[in-house]
């Protein structure tokens, strides 16, 4: 089995190519929970259900996100009613949003229901929540802090940041089903997502870097030079305190990684990195750099 | 300006015929609470929408509730996920439910909540629910309970009706919207509605039966003793300790009722009971008893 730490588009990008050459239930997927939030009554988790949808076979594989073919019904009705969603929820989406509301609702654990929903949508591939407290990412502007959803997606990243903070009651915990995932792993893969956004809040929660230290550690750097391959990373590295480049994300993941893989175009170097094309514009890119990350952990 | 006590399907029937005559801005609604609750994360209160869908033009009128072409995108969905809903809830209807919800939750009254919603409809008419405090019943079947909605909804039809039971420790009180229309009004109409399920939660708010003694009320009686009653009509109505017949509505309404209409056809007798065609199977039938019951309160208030 291979654990893969999971954001909302790059390692997607990686899982699709790694769907074809694995048994989904060789597939592990630990993945960020804190863009996680309350919308319209119900319960938006947009980086599971991206990693969930693309194993259920319906992402919207255009945008990464939502359901393919959905209807915006109840969506474009809310905006006439003076209910402006940032975020464009589908009528179908809605739905998975309610069916999760009402587990929770209801006291269950989020990997419960995480594992519920997949059991119904015929997900094969384990898909675990990195933790099942709460604890949320927001940046910090000059006009407060604004939830990482908000900004991104609503902002659409174009307000000046400060900082990112992670906000919480208690200080987040790594599941049990977590920890022993990557006990059990071949290898974990880390892919290339957001390293602050996405990356940083599964490696915060207690319990995972140590259990990374003694695993076949492989992460993908998002960067080429100072630009991300996509999203809002390189300001939010900066607010981070890091600098928004392969060496910005290398020092976040050293003190466990055994290889890291930058993009053949990247003008920074790092000693020992192994250069691939991780630019994963379609599918076949995405099978590619899937089988050479397979070729460095099985051999042959 | 005409005041109705609303709920169930019946009232927006005869509301529906009251459009003919009255304009929008001379109608106001009081409507049913009891049969409100929260449903996937969302608040659904069926007679309020009902009113509010009618006056916008958009309620499903074959079925008297929802709203007409919705779709049912979400709710098709949900048994592909998780659990089913207790009920259909259309995707428009949803966004309504989403809204309402969501000013509840920013603090606002259920009586600003609809009225923002009604605004945002272009309502003309006034929708008041009859009370902003808790006033949702629950089904005692001697089994378990359930939401009265959802017992009127889904439940079997054979299920009993042991009592209805309050969730609120006290009875709620009438808004001082509800009370500021009903002085303003010339008469109040009661509809052809369930007593038990849609009328009694209303007159149970503390201070409505003492404004309705001080007004002209109109009261069209939902049975006739030579139709069957709808079984779950019967059993709400045995569990308020009456038959589901127009003496039993009678007797439930007591002296508040100024003229008691009952059908041409009902057999049981109604002592001073006004008669008139009461089934609104269409419009017209809906436009008719209306023009009368508004003749009747012409007469009396002028």
């Amino acid at each position: 089995m291979i654990t893969f730490l999971s954001g909302g588009t790059g390692t997607p990008k990686l899982l699709r190519g790694m769907q074809e050459l694995l048994d989904e239930q060789e597939i592990a997927v630990v993945v960020n929970t804190a863009e996680d939030m309350w919308l319209s009554g119900n319960h938006l988790s947009p980086d599971i259900d991206t990693v969930m949808y693309l194993f259920a076979d319906i992402l919207d594989t255009g945008r990464w996100w939502g359901i393919r073919d959905d209807t915006y019904i109840t969506h474009d009705l809310l905006a006439r009613l003076g209910v402006e969603e940032f975020i464009a929820v589908g009528d179908q989406d809605r739905a998975v949003h309610v069916a999760r509301g009402e587990m929770l609702r209801s006291g269950m654990r989020l990997t419960e229901a995480t594992a519920a929903l997949c059991t119904k949508l015929d997900v094969l591939a384990t898909v675990l929540p990195m933790t099942d407290s709460v604890v949320t990412t927001y940046v910090k502007t000059r006009r407060g802090e604004m939830h990482f959803q908000e900004y991104w997606v609503k902002h659409r990243g174009d307000v000046a940041i400060e900082g990112v903070v992670r906000r919480y009651r208690q200080p987040p915990v790594a599941t049990d089903e977590v920890i022993r995932t990557i006990d059990a792993s071949d290898a974990v893969v880390i892919g290339p997502s957001n390293p602050v956004t996405s990356i940083s809040p599964i490696l915060e929660c207690a319990g995972v870097r140590e259990a990374l230290r003694s695993k076949l550690v492989i992460a993908v750097s998002p960067f080429i030079g100072d630009a991300p391959v996509s999203g809002p990373a390189a300001a939010l590295m900066r607010a981070f305190g890091k600098e928004p480049s392969s060496a910005g994300t290398y020092s976040l993941y050293r003190d466990f990684v055994d290889i890291f893989i930058q993009d053949i175009r990247d003008p920074v170097m790092i000693d020992g990195a192994l250069r691939l094309d991780t630019l994963m514009v379609y599918r076949g890119k995405s099978l590619d750099l899937a089988k050479n990350i397979l070729t460095l952990i099985y051999g042959c | 300006m005409i005041t109705f006590l609303s709920g169930g399907t019946g009232t927006p029937a005869l509301i529906r015929g009251a459009r003919q005559i009255l304009y929008d801005s001379e109608i106001a609604v009081i409507a049913n609470t009891a049969e409100d609750l929260w449903v996937s994360g969302s608040h659904a209160a069926p007679d309020i929408d009902a009113a509010v869908f009618l006056f916008a033009g958009i309620l499903d009128t074959n079925r008297g509730w929802g709203i007409k072409g919705d779709t049912y995108a979400t709710h098709n969905y949900l048994p592909k996920v998780a659990g089913s809903e207790p009920f259909p809830v259309g995707d428009r209807a949803r966004a309504v439910q989403i809204a309402r919800a969501a000013l509840l939750k920013e603090g606002k009254t259920l009586t600003e909540a609809v009225e923002i919603q009604c605004r945002a409809l272009s309502i003309g008419a006034t929708v008041l629910p009859a009370t902003d405090a808790e006033a949702a019943l629950l089904v005692d079947t001697g089994t378990g309970s359930l939401p009265l909605f959802t017992y009127r909804t889904c439940a079997a039809t054979d299920t009993e009706v042991r009592e209805l039971i309050r969730t609120a420790p006290e009875p709620s009180a009438v808004t001082d919207e509800v009370q500021a229309a009903i002085e303003a009004s010339d008469a109040v109409v009661i509809g052809p509605a369930n007593p038990a399920s849609s009328i009694l939660p209303i007159l149970d708010c503390e201070g409505m039966r003492r404004l309705l003694l001080d007004t002209f009320v109109v009261a069209v009686s939902p049975f006739r003793g030579d139709v069957l009653p709808d079984p779950k009509d019967a059993a709400l109505m045995y569990a308020a300790g009456e038959k589901p017949t127009s003496p039993g509505v009678f007797r439930l309404y007591g002296d508040i009722v100024d003229v008691f209409v009952q059908d041409l056809h009902d057999p049981d007798v109604v002592e001073g009971s006004l008669r008139l065609e009461t089934r609104l199977l269409h419009e017209r039938q809906a436009e008719s008893l209306a023009w009368d019951i508004m003749a009747v309160i012409r007469h009396a208030v002028s």
